[in-house]
């Protein structure tokens, strides 16, 4: 074979510097095996580089360890042409593949169980967007409080996830659930009895499940607690009613039938919060609106809040402490307190 | 019992490499084939002397563990004509034997020859004295036995080739119907006298392996795989190494010619004729090119 050698750069490749004296036989052969000392090995890729002689030489003798005839020898195997090492890492490779993936489906898998766990609770015991939380009627627990953040209009979209990314959404809603999320443990831990007695087989779910749900997002940890709850009213009475807020600032009451009603058609001002404390009803709005109702809703009392800092204020958190003692609290800070259920404020 | 000239004299390698070396004795099997520790102990150093003249005591201690020590008594034991060794020697290296020839010549009747040959060799020849010299005196433990003879085959079969190729004179090849095309011309490209110098100096800046990889992949046409089998690299590893190299070069002549006034478009225009993957090269010149050298 004979070929041209038009190209400069393939010129001046050829023009090998002085190659020096040959290595034998015993050094290609450790060279091909990666037997040589490091020292040696340059010396011999050195030669290499400017010898044709040893570089055919050495193809010769490596193409024939490759060749099949002598691979189908135990004995006549040639000495692998790459490190046992590379092998090695070859099958860890795969197989740290395969954990990989194995991993990633049974993390979905579980997150699937917990969606679907979720979707079903919700199905059979429909909780509006951003916890509607119903008290049981009778007996009463001893404490329990909560505040029911900003609803959508969409009656059917009730799943978790859903909630949490319009929560995501829209700011103040966000903080309001926040707010409920930490109220509605508080309200766990000042009554163990209500949750134990009244729907332990959910509540007991909800702790088990408490760290595979620290990976999810708040609302839906909000949500497996509401759910515990509603699941209690639900337990304790059938006409509990639930609560929501639509889009338009409405607040309605629904009796878990789908239909859902507003409860003040004739106030014009937007409702913000919603807090149910045992049989007390508190909505919380613009224009400084707090309604209370004593009777599930029926019947609703405008309560005077003084004047504070000037203006109308945005009311958007209700928490009491007792049936007397609670706080109201306007979105610019503003708030006011009182001990004696709402009589008076300051 | 081994020649005695076939062990040096006094090799000075130090406490540390002498203790290196008694320490394999155990591991070579040199006892089966009669070989005392002191007989192993000058043949190792033999080795140790003939590689590592001008390696630090480490490295020889290094050396000597990485001997083949047991394929190297092998070998000895069967140079001095022990039959229990080669015993061991014929059903373990020679069915290889054969293969590797049979894969280079490309027939089994010519792999067969060469086989032979390499085997009568190996068994050793009288030599004017009447004492027998076997090629295996000349395994140093370096790589494997196998590895080694594959060496020494194909050796004597490039050099088989080169002999039988001036066998044939050239009236009978012109007698048998050869034509002989008259060798291309080398076309002198019009190129810029700035740029085969730009060229060496970014070749200059090349390391060994790195020249070495060009060379059998440009030059020799290696493939991948032939090259990953010498090196120890997998093919891939080439196939990017060589990529990578490609690159480096460009810059390196692009920038020499910068420097040495170019313009930017100039160069550009030049480095077109530089793809050292379309244009053929002459494979027997650079054969003839090394072939003065002895070996070492």
């Amino acid at each position: 074979m004979s070929h041209s050698e038009s190209n400069p750069l393939r010129r001046e490749l050829a023009r090998s510097p002085q190659a020096g004296p040959h290595p034998d036989s015993n050094l290609l052969s450790a060279f091909a095996e990666g037997a040589l000392l490091e020292r040696e090995r340059q010396d011999v890729v050195a030669h290499l580089a400017a010898c044709v002689d040893c570089r055919e030489l050495l193809s010769l003798a490596t193409g024939a360890a490759a060749n099949p005839v002598a691979a189908s020898r135990p004995f006549l195997l040639p000495r692998s042409a790459h490190p046992p090492l590379r092998t090695w890492l070859a099958w860890a490779s795969i197989a740290a593949s395969i954990l990989v993936v194995c991993s990633a489906g049974l993390v979905y898998k579980q997150k699937l169980e917990l969606k679907q766990r979720a979707t079903v609770a919700a199905e059979s015991a429909p909780v509006p967007p951003f916890t509607t939380i119903q008290q049981p009627k009778s007996p009463p627990p001893a404490e329990s409080n909560a505040i029911i953040g900003k609803a959508t209009r969409a009656p059917g979209q009730l799943k978790a996830p859903l909630r949490s990314k319009e929560s995501t959404a829209e700011a103040t809603a966000g903080q309001r659930t926040a707010v409920a999320q930490r109220e509605l443990e508080a309200s766990q831990q000042n009554s163990p009895t209500q949750s134990a007695a009244v729907a332990p087989a959910i509540a007991a779910d909800s702790v088990a499940k408490a760290p595979a749900l620290d990976q999810m997002n708040s609302a839906f940890a909000n949500t497996m607690t509401a759910r515990a709850l509603s699941s209690a009213s639900k337990d304790a009475g059938a006409t509990r009613p639930h609560w929501r807020i639509d889009s338009m600032g409405q607040a309605e009451r629904s009796f878990g039938n789908g239909a859902w009603q507003p409860v003040l058609p004739n106030e014009s001002a937007k409702m913000l919060v919603i807090s149910v404390f045992d049989s007390q009803v508190w909505l919380g709005g613009e224009n400084t609106r707090l309604y209370r109702s004593s009777d599930n809703g029926n019947t609703w009392i405008l309560v005077p809040l003084p004047m504070k800092n000037g203006g109308e204020h945005g009311i958007v958190h209700i928490r009491f402490q007792t049936q007397a003692s609670g706080v109201v609290e306007a979105s610019d800070g503003t708030s006011w307190t009182t001990t004696d259920g709402g009589v008076s404020w300051q | 019992m081994l020649p005695a000239s076939q062990t040096p004299a006094e090799c000075p390698l130090g406490s540390v490499v002498d203790g290196a070396i008694a320490r394999r004795y155990g591991e070579s099997g040199a006892e089966s084939y009669g070989i005392t520790a002191e007989h192993f102990h000058r043949i190792v150093a033999a080795v140790a002397v003939r590689y590592a003249a001008n390696l630090s005591e480490a490295e020889r201690v290094q050396l000597v563990a990485s001997l083949r020590v047991e394929e190297l008594v092998l070998a000895r034991a069967c140079a001095a004509g022990i039959e229990v060794a080669w015993n061991v020697f014929i059903p373990r290296f020679q069915a290889a034997l054969h293969a590797t020839a049979c894969h280079l010549t490309g027939d089994q009747a010519s792999g067969r020859e060469l086989a032979d040959g390499l085997n009568a060799d190996l068994y050793g020849i009288p030599n004017s004295e009447g004492r027998r010299i076997s090629k295996l005196d000349y395994y140093m433990g370096r790589g494997s036995l196998e590895g080694w003879l594959r060496a020494v085959l194909a050796r004597q079969h490039i050099d088989r080739c080169r002999s039988h190729a001036n066998d044939v004179s050239l009236d009978e090849r012109i007698e048998r119907g050869a034509s002989f095309a008259a060798s291309p011309q080398p076309v002198a490209p019009a190129i810029n006298d700035r740029l085969p110098v730009a060229i060496a100096q970014a070749l200059a800046g090349l390391s060994h392996e790195e020249r070495f990889l060009l060379a059998s992949y440009y030059l020799d046409q290696r493939t991948l795989a032939d090259i990953g089998r010498q090196t120890g690299m997998h093919e891939s590893t080439v196939s990017r190494k060589l990529d990578r190299l490609t690159a480096t070069l460009r810059k390196r002549v692009r920038r020499c010619l910068l420097t040495a006034g170019v313009t930017p478009r100039r160069c550009d225009e030049m480095l077109r004729e530089l793809d050292v993957r379309d244009i053929d090269v002459d494979v027997a010149a650079n054969l003839r090119q090394e072939r003065s050298a002895g070996t070492f």
